[in-house]
């Protein structure tokens, strides 16, 4: 009986050990893999990479970090002091901002900006300390509209694309003109469909400075009104999307199988989609690390053809009397086995090497 | 029972069942020849395609599989009779099985090799087969296709392989001197020195067990991954969640009309009446009947569900299946292949042999129809704003089709005078006769060489 529990015991503290291992793995407070040592492939100094870093921090950064990058306290960018942190451990800071840390209300940016796009903001965060303009810049087309006992004011980009992750913030404020915490702002559009009317987005929970923030990726085009609404507080924005054929669907492919190390994958990691579009991007992710989604269909290919050659191998051990007199009987599961064993390699070598066939 | 009644009931069982590998009539090799004639015209068609290019076929940019595919099925299909049914049978101990398996898994190993070969024809390019090898993708279905049909191909082998060694052996030592020595030196061969020692015997049972439950899951998944080929593409009566089990259970219904098929011809040809008798054939009966039930449910299932949805292209699918072009191949499956050999099976009037056969020859043709309705009418359904497509298969296709389906049936006459059709030692086994066969005494091996 223990020698039949000793089995699944050891399965259990092998599965138990790599969970924790996983688990250990992901919660280091390091900059983990693959960001961990990653450099910036613009010079601090480049101008162009500034130059379009402030762009997508306007676009992108600007409703929560405020346009000097000073509006968060804890992420206070106009300091020389993160100047020097971020010189110091590029990798750091861009694994936060591609990965981000929802916990504190910043969100991922890795699916909605290129690495060539989150390199250009850090390389301008560097200097945003020097260049931003002092007075903070009067967020567009969003009045405060007194309500109440409380003020909304609703800060988005004048201009956004369709596809792209929209940062939307909201800042509650109360009769005082202080910040209220822990309040739950809702967020509208205008669509239209038998009729025209509001639809919810989502919503957002404020923080201590009193700012409600939401991701929304917009799929419509044009004019678009914007509404955020607390209680009787309410403020409007319009968000102008051109229309010049982009696509309105701007998703990833496939989907994220955790595997231990690096995932490979083929054909493009993204797929854009028209206003027609419905082709699906179903193509599972297909991560090469040690531990992946089609692995346990690997083994048990493998598995078969051991099996095979394990059978054969009985044939083959099937003893010969002494007496026989007969030529090499054993020839048969010998041809068997070398079969066997040449087949089942080409086929597993084929599986193994399918991700890594097409550069 | 033979002259003065010395002759016991297993020494009768070698003598029937070894005698038609050592005597052959003119008529067969007539046979041999026609089919040989009809293969030969297959390959000259298969080499016209080679140097014209599959212009020469009726498939075309919107229509691009033909025949070639559907027989792909259908052999896939019919190659689940064997090792599949006959692992069931097996694993659950079914004594009545020990005549049948023999015949069940000849016909997987020959309908496979057939039907592998049927995408490679389908190439325009045949000599890049082996681009999937160096070149394959996780993305495409069918480098499953590759391992799953290789490794079913190998097992099948191999299973049928192991139950034979205990009859090669008998064959070694039964064949006298008169036997050719190339004949005599195959066996040996092929007996790898069986004396049946207990020692011996424990080696092979064991071996016959792990391939008689390995064997179900591959299997399985062979006509699966066949399906997947077809399920994992967004078209009209493709894009489906039960095809998998859907083609899995049309093989097995395939599959076991075909052996009853089999089990008749040799039973008539080399005169097996007293081991394949009527009970064998109404026990497949049931099998059969139980199979064609879940075939019917599953393809109502499937339409009915497509019927209620009926998104536009689905709704010009059922049209063209229904009672557009393809309603004549449509409704021959639906009453030659599942009603008419649903009233032969489930009514009793005629008798057993010929009612049961006329039931599975009608099977046969209707799944290989129904593996048309399958493959061809969704390509014909335009995607886009286009004309429909349309399949004439051509007489190249035809030509190939008719090679195959000799080839099959070549192969498997030639092997049925090299291999004993019925594995002597367990049938001898399931009647109690048989303490381990006996080394032959003088007299007997004579007595067989007479007969042989």
């Amino acid at each position: 009986m223990r020698a039949r529990l000793l089995f699944p015991a050891v399965m259990a503290a092998i599965f138990l050990v790599t969970v924790l291992a996983v688990v250990v793995y992901a919660q280091d407070g390091e900059t983990p893999p693959p960001y961990a040592g990653q450099k910036n492939p613009f010079p601090w100094d480049d101008a162009s990479a500034q130059g379009a870093g402030k762009d997508i921090f306007q676009r992108s950064c600007q409703g929560c970090h405020g346009p000097a990058g000073a509006g968060i306290a804890a992420a206070d960018f106009s300091t020389g002091d993160f100047s020097q942190k971020l010189e110091a451990q590029p990798d750091f800071y861009f694994w936060k901002l591609s990965e981000g840390e929802l916990s504190k209300g910043m969100p991922p940016f890795k699916s909605s900006l290129s690495d060539d796009e989150r390199w250009q903001i850090l390389t301008y965060l560097r200097v945003i300390g020097e260049t931003a303009p002092p007075e903070p810049e009067v967020p567009p087309a969003a009045g405060p509209v007194p309500a109440g006992d409380f003020t909304l004011q609703l800060l988005a980009p004048e201009k956004a694309e369709a596809g792209q992750v929209l940062t939307l913030s909201a800042a509650l404020r109360d009769a005082q003109n202080q910040p209220v915490a822990g309040k739950l702002v809702k967020f509208y559009t205008k669509a239209d469909f038998f009729t025209t009317g509001l639809m919810e987005i989502g919503d957002a929970v404020t923080d201590d400075n009193g700012m409600a923030v939401m991701e929304y990726v917009p799929r419509q085009s044009g004019e678009v009104e914007i509404r955020a609404s607390y209680a009787s507080a309410e403020a409007a924005v319009t968000v102008i999307f051109p229309e010049e054929g982009k696509a309105f669907y701007h998703t990833e492919v496939g989907i994220q199988f955790p595997a231990l190390g690096e995932g490979r994958f083929i054909g493009p990691e993204e797929l854009q989609l028209g206003e027609q579009g419905h082709a699906p991007a179903t193509v599972f992710r297909l991560p090469s690390g040690t531990l992946f989604w089609l692995a346990p269909i690997l083994w048990l290919a493998m598995t078969i053809w051991v099996v095979y050659f394990y059978v054969l191998y009985q044939v083959f051990r099937i003893p010969v009397p002494d007496d026989t007199t007969e030529t090499d009987t054993r020839r048969i599961p010998i041809i068997g086995m070398v079969f066997v064993a040449v087949v089942g390699l080409v086929l597993v070598l084929m599986l193994v090497t399918s991700p890594i066939s097409h550069p | 029972m033979r002259f003065g009644g010395a002759e016991n009931y297993s020494e009768r069982l070698e003598r029937t069942v070894l005698s038609p590998l050592a005597r052959t009539s003119n008529r067969y090799y007539y046979f041999l020849f026609f089919l040989a004639a009809v293969v030969l015209w297959g390959l000259y068609a298969f080499i016209v395609q080679l140097s014209y290019g599959l212009e020469v076929t009726g498939m075309r940019d919107i229509v691009i599989w033909g025949l070639y595919l559907v027989n792909f099925v259908f052999f896939i299909g019919i190659s689940h009779a064997g090792t599949l049914i006959s692992a069931i049978l097996r694993v659950t101990h079914a004594q009545w099985r020990t005549s049948v398996t023999r015949m069940a898994e000849l016909i997987t190993v020959v309908a496979i090799s057939v039907g592998a070969l049927m995408p490679i024809i389908d190439l325009g390019r045949p000599d890049r087969v082996w681009h999937i090898i160096v070149y394959g993708r996780f993305q495409s279905p069918l480098m499953w296709d590759i391992v799953s049909i290789t490794s079913y191909l190998t097992g099948s082998l191999i299973y049928l392989y192991l139950p034979l060694i205990p009859d090669f052996a008998l064959m070694r030592d039964r064949l006298g001197q008169e036997a050719s020595s190339l004949k005599r030196k195959l066996y040996t061969f092929l007996a790898v020195g069986w004396r049946n020692t207990p020692q011996q015997r424990h080696r092979l049972e064991k071996a016959i067990g792990i391939m008689a439950v390995l064997i179900i899951p591959i299997a399985v998944s062979v006509h699966t991954v066949v399906s997947f080929v077809f399920s994992m593409l967004l078209r009209p009566g493709w894009d489906s969640t039960i095809f998998g089990i859907y083609f899995v259970i049309g093989a097995i219904f395939s599959g076991i009309a075909s052996i009853i098929i089999v089990m008749a011809i040799f039973r008539k040809f080399f005169h097996l009446e007293e081991y394949i008798t009527e009970r064998h054939f109404r026990n497949l009966g049931y099998l059969l009947i139980v199979s064609l039930a879940l075939y019917l449910y599953l393809t109502v299932s499937e339409y009915l569900t497509v019927g209620y949805k009926l998104e536009v292209e689905e709704k010009h699918l059922l049209e063209i299946l229904m009672f557009g072009k393809n309603a004549l191949w449509f409704w021959s499956f639906v009453v030659g292949g599942m009603v008419m050999p649903a009233f032969l099976i489930v009514f009793r009037k005629l008798p057993t042999v010929p009612r049961l056969v006329t039931a599975s020859v009608l099977v046969n043709i209707g799944m290989w129809i129904k593996r048309f309705v399958i493959v061809i009418p969704t390509l014909e359904v335009p995607l886009m704003p286009f004309e429909f497509g349309a399949y004439h298969p051509s007489w190249v296709e035809w030509s190939i089709t008719a090679g195959a389906f000799a080839a099959f049936i070549l192969i498997f006459a030639i092997l049925a005078k090299v291999i004993p059709l019925i594995s002597i030692w367990e049938v001898a086994e399931e009647t109690g006769a048989a303490q381990p066969l006996p080394e032959p005494s003088a007299e007997s091996r004579g007595v067989v060489r007479r007969a042989l």
